[in-house]
């Protein structure tokens, strides 16, 4: 119940369970839910204390869950490759969606998001989703509209970026620009690997 | 064609996209479009001007161009079954492309209002057919993004190639953006 205090052996919970109706209401995404929908999406996300450094979901490999920031921050950054390192993104705060790539396709992730500092984040399962699409739930369709409007903007964004190559005959800076990296994950992963086999190549030589 | 296609034979041509929707519901979906006609050289949409429509391709063939630089750019033709908009229509907005008919054509439109008020009505269907239009909008944005990074990782191509062959080959990455596979 709201309010409630847990128990202090439980892993996952560290504090006051917050009400998530409260929180979803102050998310624009979720502005002008009915109190049923709220519900219907209430019932179906878990909150839950995730600590510093905690993967929610990892470069090169599948994520089917969809997670809402409440509070603490979520670094998006994605491999460097041979050289080592990794790329800061972006990064993503309270009332912040990620993850929402899951709904559309089954393809590994092309980012690792991870929590600077400890975060508190409610997820919503892929497969609490899938039932809801199913059922044909009214929030089903509003999931699908916040996808489809990051999707449009994404869109724009990079039929902006061609435009303005084109305009100044230069190819787009791929290897940080968040968007790129967004979509191309199999064929920069497949890129890396044939720079590997390159380089070890050139130094039996 | 003045009356609306036979539902059956609407759903099979267009299946990409209504693929998701529930046979039951495509009248209600075809009960809201309108049939276009447009004669050779007639203009549907203009390049960067605000668009808010969905024009599916019934017959004919329809060119896409863009202008940059005061120079305009062939993308290629739109062939019955394909369909130009979506992105306007879910988002209104400066539009793609200019989209022209080679030879007179025949459409079926799809407004931003109309689709409103399928949202408002029919929404099981509209939940459907979002779903269907982000899934082929991810797969052109993961085509182009592909090839955008996989070109920038070949450096050595970068400098050899002209501007004139970097602007040819953006074309083609943004032929991917915007579903065109028949290069005039």
């Amino acid at each position: 119940m709201a309010g409630e205090r847990v128990p202090e052996n439980d892993r996952h919970y560290t504090g006051v369970i917050m009400d998530l109706t409260d929180f979803l209401q102050t998310v624009p995404e979720f502005a002008g839910l009915t109190p049923s929908e709220l519900d219907a999406l209430e019932m179906s996300m878990s909150v839950s204390d995730y600590p510093d450094e905690y993967v929610f979901t990892k470069e090169g490999k599948g994520a089917h869950d969809i997670y809402l920031i409440i509070d603490g921050t979520v670094r998006v950054t994605h491999k460097k490759g041979i050289e080592g390192g990794v790329y800061e993104l972006n990064r993503l705060g309270p009332g912040e969606l990620f993850g929402l790539l899951a709904l559309i396709d089954h393809h590994e992730r092309s980012a690792t998001c991870r929590a600077a500092g400890p975060v508190r984040a409610a997820k919503l399962p892929r497969s609490a989703f899938d039932l809801l699409y199913q059922s044909n739930a009214p929030i089903a369709y509003h999931f699908q509209k916040i996808v489809a409007h990051q999707m449009m903007k994404d869109f724009r964004s990079l039929i902006k970026a061609i435009r303005k190559s084109m305009h100044e005959g230069n190819v787009p800076d791929a290897v940080t620009d968040e968007l790129i990296i967004k979509y191309s994950g199999p064929e920069r992963r497949k890129t890396e690997r044939r720079k590997g086999e390159r380089r070890k190549a050139e130094r039996r030589q | 064609m003045n009356d609306k296609p036979n539902i059956d034979e609407f759903y099979d041509r267009f299946a990409d996209v209504v693929g998701h929707v529930n046979p039951n519901q495509v009248h209600a979906l075809l009960d809201c479009m309108t049939t276009h006609t447009y004669s050779a050289g007639e203009v549907l949409l203009h390049d960067g001007e605000h668009s808010d429509s969905l024009y599916f391709l019934w017959d004919g063939l329809l060119d896409a161009s863009i202008t940059e630089n005061g120079e305009t750019m062939d993308l290629g033709n739109i062939t019955p079954g394909q369909w130009v908009g979506e992105v306007s229509m879910l988002d209104p907005g400066p539009a793609t492309a200019t989209v022209t008919a080679i030879k007179e054509s025949t459409v079926l439109k799809l407004s931003r209002d109309a689709y409103l008020h399928l949202e408002a009505t029919a929404p099981q269907l509209t939940t459907r057919l979002l779903h269907g239009m982000s899934n082929l909008l991810t797969e052109r944005m993961r085509a182009a993004s592909n090839l955008l990074y996989s070109r920038h990782h070949q450096p050595d191509m970068n400098q050899a190639n002209s501007a004139k062959h970097i602007k040819r080959w953006l074309v083609n990455v943004y032929q991917k953006m915007i579903g065109i596979t028949q290069v005039s």
